[in-house]
């Protein structure tokens, strides 16, 4: 412990770069600072969603170089210098990435509480698997919880942003199911 | 044929521009300068005398600036009715359940607040404490509650007809038990507020996840000691509430106090531990069911004892147990029935309101009892639904009047959709699984009249540049009601959803409303909004009238235009009729229009009728069936929900994706309760305190099918014949899934949930170790000699009593 200037015993900060969304922020975190806390509570990324904060909800998942990530269970001060993307990241002014706009179309948010983890999660699936089957979507989707869709409209959702795109195909890995 | 433009159609939601992008504000979001962090500390005893509270060691470390307890709120207890008045803010005599707040701590970041809540001192006194509802209600019992003798916190005793000349007439009879367990609402978001308290005003404003802010400023005011008025809250987002966000919590009496004690604003946010260990949860329930019935199935009666397990307060739970009984009957008719049930206290956190409220733990005993009926008889299930069901203008015995119905299309649909005349009672196995298929029926009423003001009402402002702006009392906590207003308002006024903007409820701005509970929004505040656009409308019309000198009555608004019905090419712009009000006429252009329950329906704010339950509940009732096919895995007891077809009658579907949305939301709640879900407690502690204990379903469990049927029936009193959709289909799951498990295995399980190890249990029992090569596994004809095992136990028909 170490008081800080309002003379406050606080654990000890050290200087750590992130790359959030593209723009570097450096800030001084502590060490048991998880990404989450520093996402919303520091870069006031308030998109990105705290649920249980115990890996067990998936709410906070964003991408950290490309992989989707519970936020609350990764520590900050191991990010430095990966490329972190967060909900608030995706669109481009209004223009919303296709994921997005699959979501408005098939329905898929309601109370929204779990939407920017679902679609961080789905973008990095289908970078991984472009054309996927349905029961590869639901395996996908399965580290994140939502209570009010049932999960059927988001899978119609996923389903549909991966039709929506370019025909490409299947990659080997995927297309054994 | 409807030639509606907005109305019916898939419109995407209003906000979901804001929710896919990240721009929602939820309560957590809320950041305000010099704002503290509040954390509760919570009771680790069941049953306890608070002795002492020493907070002195928290005051003195540096950052700590207040801590909070019952002893600095006023000397009340609130409560949903009079009789039920029994909370504090937080206690001062003892806690009553592990997890209940009884002190709160405010510092200047969440590190500090935490490791403050740590130092404050509780000295407990432990108390014996009673956690099952029937050893509670048994004399000697630990007494939660002075005024409660016996831990009775509420009763119920109907009777209607005559029950007993029923039972004396009936060709058959059958008496089965129940039992349901703990679940809870399972949002996501947990337990939010931002208060911030203004000493030279005298009010505080709240930022909180809450679906009812009108229930919230009455509870919450009598708790703080203020008056309603000096209360502003202002709704954020809400990340889910199926009836888990009504009250007023620890949380929020200690975020208002800490407030006014330190003159800064006080953030909590608890943790989902918090919420698994404090949250009201649904009633589990014994229900014992006895039915009497004719040979060709026609339901004659119904002796219904219940007990629920209520926890530690009252809450709501007198209605809940109210909805239980008053649900006997519906979706059938049946003429004769009593219901004697009891809401007793027990040292875990208190039972409430949840989607589909008592009802779903009423019709899992009654409809799956009504498959065993009819093997007892020898009738399908679908046959015997049939037979029993409600039309359009049946007045039931507890005073329910349907206004429409479509249960007949319903139970047609959804027995279409799984194949029923094929399908049900066949051996479908293919190694070690077996496959079944299931009916359940469910009605819901659409909003009630709960006593106390219970009007909505809508505030309809229309901008100068022609945009419309909506203003109501009821918070969209996810299931789309704002854009089903939105689109009500753009219909009735001839615009599109481009043109029309909600804000969410601010309290300074509103009517009071009694917020989102009970499946009421679209059929009262949807009525509301309507009322508002014809005032809109007559505005207009007699501004553009005396523009184009025609009658106003002569006037319809029509795609952007106000034009002379059948000349349509006299008239004007939408915009340009909305410049003559106010350049012209020198007028505001707004309106407000009002919507109550009470013209048709009993007043359920009264607690003897809650107890006697007789009365109208709702001007309209919803209706479903649901068939559900599983499989079960025979050797592990695993069981999966292969296809869900929901033929739902919600008089008319103003968005049928939002509707979709609610009746799979709605399922896969049912499917958690049937298969997984269990709020477990032993001694009062909870064993299942995270979702993957718990047993929220991920996207694994959810249905491999799903679909969808909508039934018309143009209700009279909803909004474009709109009733309930928000929850009914919850109450078709339970059955249907363990009707289901009965086709694939011969079981009828009464106590939920149905998991593996009781799935693996009764095969063992019923059909011996080598189940598998049980006849009833491997015979077709086996399944039609039996009937299937468990179900027949105790029924017996008069002719055989006789003899």
């Amino acid at each position: 412990m170490t008081p800080a200037g309002d003379g406050i015993e606080r654990a000890p900060e050290a200087p750590l770069t992130l790359r959030v969304n593209g723009e570097e922020h450096t800030l001084a975190v502590r060490g048991h600072d998880t990404l989450l806390t520093v996402i919303r509570e520091r870069l006031l990324l308030t998109g990105t969603k705290a649920g249980c904060t115990n890996g067990d909800c998936g709410l906070c998942t964003v991408l950290v170089d490309g992989e989707a990530m519970y936020a609350c269970l990764m520590f900050a001060a191991r990010c430095g210098g990966r490329d972190i993307t967060t909900i608030e990241g995706l669109a481009r002014g209004a223009v919303l990435h296709p994921l997005q706009e699959a979501w408005i179309q098939a329905g898929a948010t309601q109370c929204g509480i779990c939407t920017p983890g679902m679609i961080l999660t789905a973008k990095a699936f289908l970078e991984r698997v472009p054309r996927p089957s349905e029961v590869q979507v639901r395996e996908a989707i399965s580290g994140t919880l939502c209570r009010c869709t049932g999960y059927m409209k988001i899978i119609e959702a996923i389903l549909l942003a991966a039709n929506s795109g370019a025909p490409q195909p299947a990659p080997a890995a995927a297309s054994g199911h | 044929m409807r030639a509606y433009r907005v109305v019916g159609q898939r419109v995407a939601r209003i906000d979901a521009r804001e929710k896919v992008t990240g721009h929602a504000l939820y309560a957590d979001d809320v950041i305000l300068p010099g704002m503290l962090y509040g954390k509760v500390i919570r009771s680790p005893h069941a049953h306890a005398r608070i002795v002492h509270i020493d907070a002195g060691a928290a005051l003195r470390r540096r950052g700590v600036k207040a801590v909070v307890t019952g002893r600095d709120f006023p000397d009340v207890k609130f409560g949903f009715t009079k009789p039920t008045q029994d909370r504090r803010a937080l206690p001062i005599d003892k806690v009553r359940y592990i997890g209940e707040g009884v002190a709160a701590v405010a510092a200047t970041d969440k590190d500090l607040a935490a490791e403050a809540a740590d130092l404050v001192r509780i000295d407990y006194e432990e108390l014996p404490a009673v956690f099952d509802p029937e050893e509670a209600m048994k004399p000697g019992a630990p007494r939660l509650h002075e005024h409660a003798e016996n831990n009775v916190s509420a009763i119920c005793r109907f009777n209607f007809g005559d029950i007993e000349e029923a039972f004396r007439v009936a060709d058959h009879v059958r008496e089965d038990s129940f039992s349901t367990q703990a679940i809870m609402h399972g949002y996501l978001e947990p337990f939010a507020i931002v208060a911030r308290y203004e000493v030279v005003t005298d009010r505080a404003t709240l930022w909180a996840a809450k679906q009812s802010p009108y229930i919230i400023y009455r509870n919450l005011a009598r708790g703080l000691g203020m008056k309603p008025s000096q209360l502003r809250i202002i709704q954020p987002h809400v990340g889910g509430g199926f009836g888990g966000k009504h009250e007023p919590f620890d949380l929020d009496f200690s975020a208002v106090m800490l407030s006014k004690m330190t003159g800064k604003p006080v953030k909590i946010t608890c943790d989902m531990e918090e919420v698994f260990l404090s949250a009201y949860r649904r009633h589990p329930m014994r229900i014992r069911l006895a039915v009497a019935a004719r040979r060709d199935g026609t339901l004659l009666g119904y002796r219904c004892r219940l007990i629920a397990d209520g926890g530690a307060y009252a809450g709501v739970g007198h209605m809940s147990i109210y909805l239980a009984g008053a649900f006997l009957s519906l979706p059938f008719k049946v003429p004769n029935l009593r219901y004697d049930a009891d809401r007793v206290y027990t040292n875990k956190p208190f039972s409430g309101a949840l989607r589909g409220h008592g009802i779903p733990q009423m019709r899992f005993a009654a409809e799956s009892q009504l498959d065993a009926l009819g093997r007892d008889l020898g009738l399908d299930p679908l046959d015997i639904r049939m037979r029993n069901r409600v039309r359009q203008g049946d007045k039931l015995a507890n005073g329910f009047v349907v206004t429409s119905c479509g249960l007949t299309e319903s139970l047609e649909l959804a027995a279409e959709a799984v194949d029923w005349t094929h399908t049900h009672g066949t051996l479908r196995r293919r190694g070690a699984k077996v496959r079944g298929i299931g009916l359940g029926c469910g009605s819901l009423s659409s909003g009630s009249r709960m006593g106390g003001h219970d009007a909505s009402t809508a505030v309809i402002r229309v901008h100068e540049d022609g945009k419309v702006h909506l203003l109501h009392g009821s918070p969209d906590v996810g299931q789309g009601s704002n854009t089903v207003l939105a689109q009500i308002l753009a219909e009735e006024l001839g615009l599109t959803m481009d043109d029309i903007q909600t804000t969410l409820q601010d309290s300074d701005f509103l009517i009071f409303d009694p917020g989102t509970y009970g499946s009421r929004v679209t059929f009262t505040t949807g009525a509301a909004v309507r009322t508002a656009a014809a005032e809109i409308r007559r505005q207009l019309f007699e501004a553009v009238s005396k523009e184009i000198e025609c009658a106003p009555g002569d006037l319809i608004c029509k795609e952007g235009r106000i034009v002379v019905r059948g000349n349509e090419d006299r008239g004007v712009s939408f915009l340009h009729g909305v410049r003559l009000c106010y350049y012209k006429e020198t007028k505001p252009l707004m309106a407000h229009g009002s919507a109550t329950p009470a013209e048709f329906t009993a007043h359920f704010g009264d607690p003897k009728q809650l107890t006697s339950g007789y009365g109208n509940l709702s001007g309209s009732y919803s209706f479903t069936t649901q068939g559900s096919e599983v499989e079960v895995d025979l050797e592990t007891g695993e069981i999966s929900v292969l296809h869900f077809a929901s033929a739902h009658d919600c008089g008319y579907p103003i968005n049928p994706t939002l509707v979709e949305g609610q009746l799979d939301g709605s399922v896969a709640g049912g499917l958690g309760q049937a298969l997984f879900e269990n709020l477990e407690t032993v001694d009062g502690l909870l064993l299942t305190p995270n979702f993957t204990d718990y047993g929220l379903p991920t996207s694994m469990e959810s249905p491999q099918r799903s679909e969808h049927f909508h039934i018309e029936t143009d209700d009279q009193f909803g909004p474009y014949g709109a009733k309930e959709s928000g929850e009914g289909t919850q109450i078709s799951t339970l059955p249907s899934i363990v009707n289901a498990i009965y086709d694939a295995t011969g079981i009828w399980f009464r106590h939920l949930p149905i998991t593996p190890d009781k799935v693996v249990k009764a095969l063992q029992e019923t059909y011996g170790a080598n189940y598998l090569d049980h006849p009833f596994f491997n015979d077709p004809a086996a399944r039609r000699r039996s009937g299937g095992a468990d179900g027949r136990g105790n029924g017996r028909s008069r002719r055989e009593e006789r003899a």
